[in-house]
């Protein structure tokens, strides 16, 4: 594991020692597609992989068990999670 | 609402692990569940006790502890505190819960929380780009317009 400091390029998903930078994409995909995962997948957490939603998980999780799954399935591309509270901004102070 | 990715390392099985994470300019320190963080590894810093830090009605006391986040390219070592939470928050509120407690899950349950310890360590480019740009969610899916 590399664990230099590495070029910054915002505008790569790779950075300048191949590394693959995670979740570049895939979240911003997650923040801009959040109304229309709200309407389709009402609290669960989803693991989304280069602009798709790959699992739906029925409740809350751990993030180092959708660290797992998600390592299982997009295995060497990009992804990112969230869990989809149909209304959580309101109850956050 | 901002929520961004970051990598954050995991000393048990010696590998970074992504975090959904809420940035919260008013947070003076990153904030991890107490569950999450005992699987991972992270020791809180006993000798310097507890850190005592007001909360909206009253004094909250955690474990101090660092950790050691990859955001993009950069590494760094971040102080956290280390939260506990009641495991009934970990989970939708059941019916004769609501008025108790909000609806859904406790946001630690499946996130972090980055504080003003980690914005401090980034650039002045990345911190204007994770606080202005479309890294910020829409507020309420019902103001938002649906994608195609």
């Amino acid at each position: 594991m590399a664990h230099g400091r590495e070029t910054f390029n915002l505008s790569s998903p790779f950075t300048a020692t191949g590394r693959f930078r995670l979740g570049l994409e895939s979240r911003k995909w997650i923040n801009e597609h959040l109304p229309e995962l709200r309407r389709k997948y009402p609290n669960k957490t989803v693991i989304v992989c280069e602009g798709r939603v790959v699992r739906a998980i029925d409740e809350p999780v751990d993030p180092l068990q959708v660290n797992e799954v998600a390592r299982r399935l997009c295995r060497g591309r990009d992804w990112s999670y969230t869990y989809v509270s149909e209304r959580e901004e309101e109850y956050i102070l | 609402m901002i929520l961004i990715d970051v990598e954050v390392y995991n000393n048990v099985k010696k590998l970074y692990e992504l975090f959904e994470a809420i940035v919260d300019t008013g947070a003076t320190f990153c904030v991890m569940a107490e569950h999450i963080a005992r699987k991972m590894g992270v020791v809180p810093r006993e000798k310097e006790g507890k850190i005592h830090l007001w909360q909206v009605d009253g004094p909250l006391v955690l474990s101090e502890s660092i950790f050691r986040i990859r955001y993009r390219e950069k590494e760094q070592n971040v102080e956290v505190v280390i939260v506990s939470l009641c495991e009934d928050y970990l989970r939708l509120a059941t019916p004769n819960e609501i008025c108790e407690r909000p609806t859904t899950p406790h946001p630690l349950t499946s996130r972090i929380i980055l504080g003003k310890s980690f914005l401090d360590k980034l650039g002045e480019g990345e911190r204007k780009e994770i606080l202005v740009s479309s890294f910020s969610l829409p507020r309420f899916a019902s103001s938002q317009a649906e994608p195609e």
